[in-house]
């Protein structure tokens, strides 16, 4: 019994230390796993696999719980910071603009400042019936506005004071079909009478022409100066259509006004002419049919 | 068959070993699923059987793993066989006797695997397994309530079969 004890002793004691050896020899030393390891490896690899993909599979499925509410957080975070981005895009596009349109103004301000003494004035209100064009300003008699003065944009001709507070002015449009202006023919010198409004913010027109009168579309229509509201020699439009009238013996034209009415933001008044000299457009700009401003 | 069914529930328990940490994400320990294996078959047969099914289980463990042969081997024939010497005379329906000694064993194979991996030449820092290794014994002792109703039925059914053919 003791000798069959001892041999169990000699063979556990040899069995660790061969099994110490060969823990020895397959440790990290060695640079690849040993021969019997690859094979069980290889055995369990679909195995594995197929389990590691029902895994992958089960876990997306519960993550996308916690996933949807991180995502729907992060969702709502990015929402705001987007609206915040857009308002200030939106408020430096504003600001954008008033600046182009103020050095707009200012250039013409500065270009004929000996021949009219100028107010700029915004625009801050409009009427919204269907039967006036007018628009309010932000300044009046306080600033030495007065009715019959006439209103222009660095484009041309907008209209003239109707009515005055000490801090607004109404401006009656020249697209009103109240408002008349004498005006003329810039490149013949031409005279034909009065441009009127038609009530449309891009139209004017010209009515009983003699039938002969020279006119022509793409022709500049300017202000004659006849009447003492309007200084001669302001952009009024371009002639975009003459058509004759049913009597044969006069014809009329449709005038395209220089000044874009429905983006009317600044404007200047003419508080007083300094000199009889014609005022002309800058030098180099050719006038189109863009907003007000972005012609510069 | 019994032998054939574990050596089957070896290789399952390996290859859950060998995924568990990337489903679970945690502290990259793992339930030593062999070990339970062990421990709760030499509950039922003993510590020679234990220690012998504790080897090769070990081995298989080993092989798999293809690092340190022998390691695992000799650390699960410890357990094995001190397993299966405790339980001989206890009562093992109470869920507390395999809960207590899965935990020995799992703190016990523990200590064996850093002293014997360091006598072969690895070089593994204390705190970690300390760190990972609260883990896996939190992990074993938590699955014997799970794991050891099933194997109970399994072995008593299979050990009676064997014992009266």
């Amino acid at each position: 019994m003791k000798r069959k004890g001892a041999l169990w002793a000699i063979a556990v004691t040899l069995a660790v230390i061969l099994l110490l050896y060969l823990m020895q020899s397959t440790g990290w030393q060695q640079s690849d796993m040993v021969g019997a390891g690859k094979p069980l490896r290889e055995l369990a690899w679909p195995v594995q696999k197929a389990v590691s993909v029902i895994g992958d599979g089960l876990g997306g499925f519960f993550g996308y719980f916690k996933d949807n509410r991180l995502l729907r957080q992060e969702n709502q975070a990015l929402k705001e910071s987007l609206a915040a981005a857009e308002y200030w895009i939106q408020q430096m596009q504003e600001l954008q603009e008033e600046n182009r349109r103020l050095g707009a103004l200012l250039d013409y301000k500065t270009t004929h400042s000996r021949t009219f003494a100028l107010v700029t004035a915004q625009v801050i209100g409009r009427d919204t019936d269907n039967w006036n064009q007018t628009v309010i300003l932000d300044k009046g008699s306080a600033s030495g506005l007065a009715c019959e003065m006439a209103v222009i944009a660095p484009a041309g001709m907008v209209g003239r004071i109707v009515a005055v507070t000490p801090h607004t002015a109404e401006v009656l449009l020249l697209i009103d079909r109240e408002s008349a202006i004498g005006a003329r023919v810039s490149e013949t010198r031409f005279s034909p009478g009065m441009v009127s409004g038609t009530g449309q913010d891009d139209l004017l027109e010209m009515l009983r022409l003699d039938h002969e009168a020279e006119i022509l579309p793409g022709q500049k229509v300017i202000t004659s100066g006849y009447g003492s509201i309007f200084p001669k020699g302001l952009m009024v439009g371009v002639v975009e259509e003459v058509v004759p009238d049913s009597n044969g013996l006069t014809k009329r034209a449709t005038v395209r006004p220089a000044v874009d009415f429905r983006r009317l933001e600044e404007v200047m008044i003419i508080r007083s002419i300094n000199a009889d000299e014609e005022p002309v457009l800058p030098e180099g700009q050719e006038f189109s049919m863009q907003p007000e401003g972005s012609q510069k | 068959m019994y032998n054939l069914v574990l050596a089957a529930i070896t290789f399952a328990g390996l290859i859950l070993r060998s995924i568990f940490p990337r489903a679970l994400g945690l502290a990259w320990a793992t339930p030593d699923f062999p070990l339970l294996l062990v421990v709760f078959n030499a509950m039922f047969r003993g510590p020679v059987y234990g220690a012998v099914t504790g080897f090769f289980i070990g081995l298989t463990e080993d092989l798999f793993f293809g690092r340190f042969i022998g390691l695992n081997a000799l650390a699960k024939c410890v357990v094995g066989f001190l397993a299966g010497s405790l339980a001989k005379s206890i009562f093992k329906e109470n869920i507390w006797v395999p809960i207590i000694n899965v935990f020995a064993g799992s703190v016990l194979s523990l200590i064996l695997v850093f002293i014997i991996g360091h006598l072969a030449g690895a070089r593994w820092y204390l705190a970690n397994v300390f760190y990972q290794g609260l883990f896996e014994v939190l992990f074993n002792v938590c699955l014997v309530p799970f794991l050891y109703g099933p194997f109970f039925h399994f072995a008593d059914s299979r050990l009676h079969f064997q014992e009266e053919s």
